[in-house]
């Protein structure tokens, strides 16, 4: 994908949000945009930015400095970019697991540690895609060496919350899923 | 031959010359680096966690950066306080260019000729 379309498709992602950035004096607004955009990435390939872990990352210098020479075009999420359904759906549960009590709007101020697990579920999900079933501890053990100015619940929260954004039924075994089933039959 | 070593030589304890040995440690290069990685800007805590230093030392290499005039910092909006957000100035851009020029030209004099 060339810049262009990528820093299209980031403004669809936060049309699609309702977040309109206020990028050159906003360091909550550059902060969301970072991590949406790679849990985002993460979850359908709809931007492929370079991202690291450190520097409170995951963090994409290409796609600061992308945000910074479109910074208008940002403001008015003016864009031609269209969101697959895929691509909104994945949206949509971002918003519902990491967003819901971070305000879509850089005038309205939200906790930090809001934003401490957002960075924590992102942080876990850089680890969760690129190592299989990583064992809780081991990932946890991870974060916390990696980040440790996260407090130990924003980390835990931050796990879960990444591997419900990754969750994929079909790593889930048969017998899994039958026993989920007979769970279900019970409980009616 | 001789003169292009030589000459690389003379360059490198010309340039090792006009570095400022206040600001050429690990954690300082390491510092100006990071710095010019994000031009945005970063935060004390990422400093912090990347450099691995105490907040002592910390505190006084970003002051005397400061006072060096190699980088800046405001506070900015984040979570709902106000924290304090470092840039890379041009003095601090044009230290580090000359530490990479430096290092080059320890890698070439330490290059091949003598294996």
């Amino acid at each position: 994908m060339t810049g262009k379309d990528n820093i299209e498709k980031v403004a669809a992602e936060l049309k699609f949000l309702g977040i309109k950035p206020d990028i050159e004096n906003d360091y909550s607004a550059r902060f969301l945009i970072q991590k949406i955009v790679f849990l985002a990435q993460t979850m359908t390939k709809a931007t492929d930015y370079n991202f690291t872990i450190y520097l409170r990352g995951p963090f994409s210098k290409d796609l600061q400095r992308e945000y910074y020479q479109h910074a208008a075009e940002l403001q008015t999420l003016k864009t031609a970019a269209k969101l697959s359904q895929k691509e909104e759906s994945a949206l949509s549960e971002i918003k519902q697991v990491c967003l819901s009590k971070i305000s879509c709007s850089s005038d309205i101020p939200s906790g930090s540690k809001e934003f401490n697990i957002l960075e924590a579920t992102g942080t876990a999900a850089y680890f969760v895609k690129s190592t299989p079933q990583p064992a809780a501890e081991a990932l946890f053990a991870i974060v916390k060496t990696l980040k440790p100015h996260l407090k130990e619940t924003e980390i835990l929260i931050g796990i879960n919350n990444a591997r419900e954004l990754l969750f994929d039924p079909k790593q889930v075994s048969a017998s899994v899923w039958k026993d989920i089933k007979d769970f279900d039959e019970l409980e009616n | 031959m001789e003169k292009k070593d030589n000459d690389s030589v003379g360059a490198l304890l010309d340039a090792s010359n006009k570095l400022n040995s206040q600001i050429v440690s690990v954690s300082n290069c390491l510092t100006l680096a990071l710095l010019h990685y994000s031009f945005e800007g970063l935060q004390y805590t990422d400093l912090k966690e990347a450099l691995g230093v105490s907040d002592g030392k910390l505190i006084a290499d970003l002051k005397r950066f400061e006072e060096l005039g190699y980088l800046s910092s405001k506070e900015e909006k984040f979570g709902g306080k106000k924290v304090t957000v470092y840039t890379l100035m041009p003095e601090g851009h044009a230290a580090l260019k000359r530490i990479k020029e430096w290092m080059d030209l320890v890698i070439k004099v330490s290059g091949e000729n003598n294996k």
